[in-house]
């Protein structure tokens, strides 16, 4: 379910963040020396109305402010990075492409994307001051900013209301711990008379953007602070307990479906109530207003429980400038516009993401009862390893295949994770 | 077509296949050619440096349990979809050779897989396998069948539903490869057959089976090569997983390609699953050979 919820999340950010040109500007071209600036993201045709019509009203805008500036936007969806990297190879790389926190680091750690400093540096317009530092902080190399941020989401607790109520549990509060979470999952837990459970408490996934928080949470991380091994980190005690916490909701508390017994409920566990909480993100908004089974008001959102810090993380995407371009200017003015607050209100209002300019996130401080909750929780969050560590993904599908092993039985977290860890470090060495 | 004195030299039948010609040698040869540079390359997509390193890739490689368990389940895959595939044909060919009325509808019902897009086959048998509700399990249910497992999802059954939907959707192909054969064998020796008592079974066996035999090894070589190349049920279906249970050779070679972007190794992988194909279909060959002479009619 979140994996499909970012999927979805990403598309539509990215629709969002960079949308079509509206052909207007063609009339002008005539009069004007008209410069093409291509821009690739991973949306897709699959956006929806009114994601489409603040689209067209974005790109007319930026027709309008910038004339002599046409924008050909190129879609890859699916397998984003390898075509962009492609295009890289065959010296076709678009100007300014959609750079997603996860997989920052390729195109950061290999030169292909231009420093932005002197372009902020020069520019009177834009203070980074009015940006959230961490989430700045995810395409930062030193004093290199390689992406504008444009908006991005903590990952959060979020709980259904009314499955609450059903099993008489308070509502989390704000600053709870982990074993105020456990002990909140077994109550949430309902069984009928046949013993078969009508209500789960949480619903652990194996997919590792959703899980790599509790390890910080429990004082252990991934890698090592260079991000060159994994042994001793990911398989250090730190880590295995926590990872033996979130397993255990499922293998010794049971108060967690198995990866079947998810399957075998359906998507919208959360929603329908059977599965009271879960980890996501700002994105799963949209969604919830278009449900018309949700009441909104019974949806809550806290931060993560914490144990010995507390921390979450984010996702991240924004604009960023490749090194090739021959029109850094005008790059420079697309990425500006984006990221701007004009723009930035025009997709706040969707409900999508968090906008990266501070001031934009604090005017929809109200849009939502849940977003001064977001808003809050900021402080707490820092970047994926995805933004520093090349090989991230290989280290996340060890990670997730660890997991499997565990909540299949077939192997203690110990064990898991220290396998795991090997096989990183071979991998992450060899580069 | 007017032809001056001087272009007669160039035979037309080259002309004929030039567009073939340069489709293939750029789209086939020149890749070949390159993945095997390549392969004897640390070739990082966008690493400047992409130093030569001999034979680093292949040793790497060679010593790589996860490249191997993806070759065993390959060779799980090859060792079941190809025999099973081939008899379902065979026996579906057999069926729809009657003369029958409406025979050339199951004909096209049967080939109708091989001619819709793999992706979609993959989306359809991933309602069929879903657990509870898709339509294998929820058949089996109606059975009175319990403990019905998450096919997909559980690492002792994703192969075995891969191979299942493997045997339905190569059918086509190989019915009709079947069906030309049939249409080979003369008549008279079952004629002959039947004068001399023998069943229909008998027939089946002594006369039917053997005299397919050239049909057999060109199906059995095509399908063999075919398995080991297997990719889009993986890649739409399971990624490999659950814990690497359907980890095939061309999934593996292509996450680390596309997914690990170290081309140098993909490549290494590639020229390793040639080399095991070669094998395979050398030993295949040789087999068939020895046991088609034993059937020839001299």
């Amino acid at each position: 379910m979140v994996v499909h919820s970012v999927r979805v999340y990403w598309l539509l950010l990215a629709l969002l963040t960079l949308p079509p040109l509206v052909t207007g500007c063609r009339k002008q071209a005539a009069s004007q020396s008209v410069v093409t600036i291509h821009v690739a993201d991973w949306g897709g045709a699959s956006a929806d109305a009114r994601s489409q019509a603040i689209e067209a009203r974005t790109m007319a805008e930026f027709a309008r402010l910038h004339p002599n500036i046409r924008v050909e936007r190129e879609h890859m969806p699916e397998t984003y990075v390898p075509k962009v990297l492609m295009t890289v190879l065959a010296h076709t790389e678009p100007d300014v492409i959609a750079l997603d926190a996860s997989s920052a680091a390729i195109f950061i750690n290999n030169g292909v994307l231009r420093d932005l400093t002197p372009f902020i540096e020069s520019d009177p317009e834009v203070k980074l001051s009015d940006f959230f530092p961490n989430v700045i902080n995810v395409a930062r190399r030193g004093k290199a900013l390689y992406a504008m941020p444009a908006n991005f989401t903590p990952m959060m607790m979020w709980y259904n209301k009314a499955s609450f109520r059903r099993a008489g549990v308070p509502y989390p509060r704000d600053g709870w711990t982990w074993d105020d979470f456990l002990d909140t999952a077994k109550r949430l837990h309902l069984v009928n008379k046949d013993g078969k459970t009508v209500q789960y408490g949480f619903e652990v996934n194996s997919w590792m953007p959703s899980w790599v928080m509790w390890i910080w949470q429990n004082g252990g991380d991934v890698l090592s602070p260079d991000g060159t091994h994994a042994s001793g980190y990911l398989d250090g005690p730190k880590s295995v307990e926590a990872v033996t916490f979130f397993t255990d909701l499922e293998r010794k508390w049971h108060v967690s479906p198995s990866t079947s017994e998810a399957q075998a409920l359906g998507d919208l566990n959360f929603e329908a109530g059977r599965v009271p909480m879960m980890v996501s993100g700002h994105w799963v908004i949209p969604a919830f207003l278009a449900n018309e089974n949700v009441h909104f008001s019974d949806i809550g959102v806290v931060g993560l429980p914490r144990k010995a810090e507390r921390v979450t993380v984010i996702y991240e995407s924004g604009p960023a400038m490749m090194k090739a371009t021959r029109h850094p200017q005008e790059a420079w003015e697309y990425i500006k516009f984006m990221t701007g607050p004009w723009v930035q209100r025009q997709y706040a209002v969707t409900g999508i993401g968090v906008s990266a300019n501070r001031h934009v996130a604090e005017e929809f401080r109200g849009s939502t009862v849940q977003e001064p909750v977001f808003l809050d929780n900021i402080k707490y969050a820092r970047g994926p390893w995805g933004d520093k560590v090349e090989q991230y993904a290989l280290v996340e599908d060890i990670g997730k295949e660890a997991i499997e092993e565990i909540r299949l039985g077939k192997a203690t977290p110990q064990d898991a994770l220290t396998r795991a860890a090997k096989r990183i470090d071979v991998q992450l060495g060899e580069e | 077509m007017r032809s001056h004195p001087t272009k007669r030299k160039i035979p037309s039948g080259v002309l004929f296949i030039l567009p073939a010609l340069v489709h293939l040698v750029l789209f086939v040869v020149i890749p070949i050619l390159f993945a095997l540079y390549l392969s004897f390359h640390k070739w990082d997509v966008l690493k400047v440096d992409k130093p030569f390193v001999g034979f680093g890739n292949y040793r790497r490689v060679l010593v790589d349990p996860y490249y191997w368990n993806a070759m065993k389940n390959s060779a799980v895959y090859a060792l079941f979809s190809v025999p099973l595939g081939m008899a379902a044909a065979l026996a579906v060919a057999v069926l729809v050779n009657q003369k029958l009325r409406g025979v050339n509808l199951f004909r096209t019902m049967y080939y109708l897989p091989a001619v819709s897009s793999g992706v979609a086959i993959s989306m359809v048998w991933m309602w069929v396998y879903w657990p509870e509700r898709g339509l294998l399990s929820w058949g089996l249910g109606k059975l009175g069948v319990t403990g019905i497992p998450n096919w997909l999802n559980d690492p002792n059954w994703a192969m075995p539903a891969l191979i299942l939907m493997s045997i339905w959707t190569a059918l086509g192909p190989r019915m009709v490869l079947y069906l030309a054969g049939l249409s080979g064998i003369p008549t008279a020796l079952y004629e002959a057959a039947e004068a001399d008592g023998a069943s229909r079974w008998a027939a089946f066996w002594h006369i039917t089976l053997p005299l397919l035999m050239p049909t057999s090894l060109f199906v059995l070589v095509t399908s063999s090569i075919g398995a080991f190349q297997v990719f889009t049920p993986v890649y739409m279906m399971t990624k490999g997983g659950p814990l690497r249970a359907t980890d095939v050779v061309g999934y593996h070679i292509y996450t680390e390609a596309w997914r690990l972007f170290r081309m140098g190794r993909a490549s290494a992988q590639s020229y390793i699953l040639f080399l095991v194909i070669l094998v395979v279909t050398i030993i295949q060959f040789k087999l068939a050979n020895r046991r088609m002479e034993d059937y020839s009619p001299g």
